[in-house]
């Protein structure tokens, strides 16, 4: 009897690792990275999605996914994977020159308007680092002030200096959650056009005279959604209105 | 308080001593009547009566130079009596021997019109300090000293410092190098503070002075020390042109010589002017000239001018390199060029090679040495029939020999192979920003970058943190931590700064300690230690928490300071109770038992809680 119980219990244990190493990210991530090599992308991009379905994302699997659309012929959906790997590691030289690539094979190309933001170090500060990484540094930059506040409470004959430090530390904390505020509203409003030729409207219906054409693998902000529709802005100002299924965010549909 | 009283005082004087101010006038004084020729003496005009007085106008005279050095002022009172001045100081410099009469000078204050001086100078012909070499009179300014060929006097300042501008050649050619050397000459005296010397050079440019150097000099039979400016300029359009007059900014510095009048100040602040360098020296500011040289500039002869002549003046040479020899068509190959030799560098233009239709060129590339300047050029043959680079020519105009030279190299011969059908020509590219011909261009292919092998650091989702209430409930617990800490540390501080407060913080602990003591002597049946103990327990409670003297906690102190802020009745009268119990038991002490002091403990106990929650 003790040993029919035995086997029972290592049967269940059994049974059970063998469900998780199924389900281990790593793992799928590794046969994903097979079967891309093997040539198999349709079967290689479904586990790649399994993985984020599962709730694990992180930027080589938006890169490799990226890749995996773009061997398929799939430019709007690999530009738009590749913009996600972008939230998580901009710094990648690899996905920097993946985007490139891709995007270069986008048919239609029309200028990009030059915002308000068009200064070296907030660029810098907006290609280079990730919203999470620049919330921790305004959330250093807030403990620090905090720090030099009460040391200036406990010293008296040097409490200018780190009255002063805790001064520059707000500037500083103040000018990077205004980065922030932009970064995270572009963010939110990215989309990139899937279908291979999309008409934009002058307004939220079918039968609306056409104004300007997008084409397959370019990037959009969303300004504002209505009733399956959704009114965008292209990268040369442009404002006009296309069916929100021709288009996908790339923070996903609660981006907005 | 006390720079107030002093700002006063000085204020009433002032006031005060107006009505007793003394007459206004205006005084003219020289620091010496007579010196020799060459140093300097100030003229003083001294207003009494307000500081606030311009300096008079001072006409120059003939045979000396008189320059404003600056106002000083001066109030003192004696007796009351307030004397207020400003004196003005002029610095007086001898050119010529004689007598000099200096004013009458005027200035106006209160719609008067004040006169001061005339005052009289002589200036003796010998200068005072000659030098220890000086073997003869140094040359006097009234002699015309005869000009040499290549040099023009200056306007002296003195015998004892001028300068001079000397060119080695009066005519030259366009684009000729001409060295100018500024002199200054200085035989007695120190200089400080030499500023460059600036002279006008219309049609010529000029290059950048070099580090001017010192030596020592004999002119016109005197030995002098000299600070030699030299810089090299060049004509740039034909005719006669002007360089100078040149001048220079420096101070000077002579020793002081004694002084023969009497001084009016006396010993005052004012004899130790801030123009002295320290008790026996004097420093003042000149300003040195030295006259102008005129140049001709000539124009290049027409006669013989050969076709590549681009302006390049000197005597140079030419050296080629061509490398490699021997490439395929459309490779690049490099022809270094090096002008060097003595010359106008800047004149120099790259070496011509008649490169024709064979060869495919890129602009050369220059680096400049001193006396060198070479030139890297980039020559591709097009096809496989070209068989040498031709020949380099550069031509120059030689002003020593007044002719036109030109230098030949070349041709040089290279094996120039055919380029396979399959291989495609060489390309050159440049780095960003940069015009020089770095490398053969490779023709890159072009594909996206292989997937990634490893997971990287997994997120749950694409939300920011700062939607995550964690983010903030990590921010709200360093807020809260702060404030307690700086809660906390000014508790400390102000515990330690104030005993009040110290006392009635520590009030309810030594209250809790005094009552265990005084049970503990009601278990001993110590009845009156017991009294003894918790009425100086309950004394100080009351004393650290109302602010009271230990001494004065009577029932009235403790109900004037309890009543106002709402005390109940029934709390005290208890309080009332325990003194009166405290006290028959200090003065009766057969009257109270162990039962009764219990009853008094539990009496304290409840009182000291309850004015613990009236948070007094």
């Amino acid at each position: 009897m003790k040993k029919i119980l035995l086997f029972l219990v290592f049967l269940f244990y059994a049974g059970a690792a063998g469900a998780a190493a199924e389900n281990d990210p790593g793992e799928m991530f590794r046969e994903a990275n097979e079967l891309y090599q093997k040539g198999d992308y349709g079967e290689a991009i479904r586990k790649y999605e399994n993985i984020l379905v599962s709730g694990t994302m992180s930027g080589p699997l938006y890169f490799n996914l990226g890749n995996a659309y773009f061997r398929k012929g799939e430019l709007g959906l690999s530009i738009l994977n590749y913009m996600r790997a972008g939230l998580m590691i901009p710094r990648d030289a690899d996905l920097r020159a993946n985007l490139s690539f891709a995007r270069s094979g986008v048919l239609r190309k029309v200028p990009r308007e030059e915002g308000i933001w068009g200064f070296k170090p907030i660029e810098f500060l907006l290609d280079n680092f990730t919203v999470n990484e620049l919330t921790f540094a305004v959330s250093g930059l807030f403990i620090l002030v905090l720090i030099c506040l009460l040391a200036a409470s406990y010293t008296h004959s040097f409490r200018k200096y780190p009255v002063w430090a805790a001064v520059l530390f707000a500037l500083g904390a103040v000018v990077l959650t205004a980065v922030i505020s932009h970064k995270a509203r572009v963010n939110s409003r990215e989309a990139v056009v899937l279908q291979p030729d999309v008409e934009a409207k002058f307004g939220p219906f079918a039968s609306g005279g056409k104004f300007f054409s997008l084409s397959e693998g370019m990037d959009v902000q969303v300004l504002y959604q209505k009733e399956g529709w959704a009114k965008i802005m292209r990268s040369d100002g442009k404002i006009g209105w296309v069916r929100d299924t021709q288009i996908e965010k790339v923070m996903g549909a609660g981006g907005a | 308080m006390k720079k107030i009283i002093g700002i006063f005082i000085v204020g009433c004087i002032l006031s005060a001593g107006t009505a007793l101010a003394e007459e206004a006038r205006l005084e003219a004084s020289l620091e010496m009547n007579s010196v020799s020729l060459g140093n300097p003496v100030y003229l003083y005009l001294t207003f009494y009566g307000s500081r606030d007085i311009r300096a008079p106008e001072v006409d120059q005279v003939d045979g000396l130079t008189i320059k404003y050095v600056g106002p000083s002022t001066k109030i003192s009172v004696v007796n009351g009596r307030v004397s207020q001045s400003v004196r003005h100081s002029y610095l007086v410099i001898s050119k010529k021997p004689g007598r000099y009469e200096l004013g009458p000078f005027f200035t106006h204050f209160e719609g008067k019109t004040y006169k001061g001086g005339p005052v009289t100078l002589t200036v003796s012909g010998a200068p005072s300090q000659p030098a220890p070499t000086a073997s003869a009179s140094p040359p006097s300014i009234r002699q015309s000293p005869p000009s040499a060929p290549d040099a023009e006097e200056s306007s002296y300042i003195s015998d004892n410092i001028f300068m001079r501008i000397e060119v080695p050649k009066r005519t030259a050619y366009i684009n000729e190098l001409i060295p100018v050397t500024i002199k200054v000459y200085v035989r007695g005296v120190g200089l400080k503070d030499i500023e460059y010397p600036v002279y006008a050079h219309e049609g010529f440019a000029a290059e950048e002075f070099e580090e001017p150097e010192k030596r020592s000099e004999v002119y016109r039979g005197q030995r002098y020390d000299v600070l030699v400016f030299q810089q090299d300029i060049s004509g740039i359009k034909e005719g006669k042109f002007k360089l100078g007059p040149a001048k220079l900014n420096c101070k000077v510095i002579t020793r002081r010589q004694r002084s023969r009048r009497s001084s009016f100040f006396g010993a005052s602040i004012f004899d130790d002017d801030f123009f002295s360098m320290g008790p026996g020296y004097k420093v003042y500011p000149v300003e040195l000239s030295a006259k102008p040289v005129e140049i001709r500039v000539l124009p290049f002869p027409v006669p013989g001018k050969p076709p590549g002549f681009k302006g390049a003046v000197g005597d140079f040479s030419l050296d080629v390199n061509i490398e490699p020899r021997k490439v395929k068509a459309g490779d690049p190959v490099s022809v270094r060029m090096a002008v060097s030799g003595l010359g106008n560098m800047a004149t120099v233009t790259e070496p011509r090679i008649a490169v024709g239709d064979d060869f495919k060129t890129y602009e050369p590339q220059v680096t400049q040495k001193e006396y060198k300047k070479i030139y890297e050029q980039i020559v591709i043959p097009k096809s496989h029939k070209v068989t040498a680079v031709p020949e380099v020519t550069f031509s120059y105009f030689d002003p020593g020999t007044q002719s036109y030279r030109t230098l030949k190299k070349g041709p040089f011969s290279i094996d120039v192979e055919k380029r396979p059908e399959s291989e495609k020509a060489v390309t050159m590219v440049t780095l960003p920003g940069e015009d020089r011909l770095l490398y053969p261009e490779e023709d890159l292919g072009r594909d996206i970058v292989f997937i990634k092998e490893s997971l990287g650091g997994t997120a749950g989702s694409l939300r920011p943190v700062y939607t995550k209430p964690a983010f903030w409930g990590f921010h709200l617990f360093a807020v809260v931590l702060f404030a307690g800490l700086y809660v906390s540390h000014a508790n400390k501080r102000r515990i330690r700064t104030d005993k009040t407060y110290a006392k009635f913080l520590k009030a309810p602990k030594k209250a809790r300690k005094g009552i265990s003591r005084a049970a503990a002597h009601i278990s001993k049946d110590e009845v009156e230690l017991f009294y003894d103990v918790i009425f100086r327990t309950f004394q100080d409670y009351l004393s650290g928490k109302l602010d009271l003297p230990r001494g004065g906690v009577d029932y009235a102190a403790v109900r004037e300071k309890l009543a106002p802020s709402g005390c109940p009745e029934d709390l005290l009268n208890e309080i009332s109770r325990i003194f009166e119990e405290c006290e028959m038991a200090r003065y009766a002490p057969s009257s109270v038992d162990s039962s009764r002091a219990e009853e008094t403990l539990n009496r304290v106990k409840k009182a000291i809680g309850q004015l613990e929650r009236l948070r007094i």
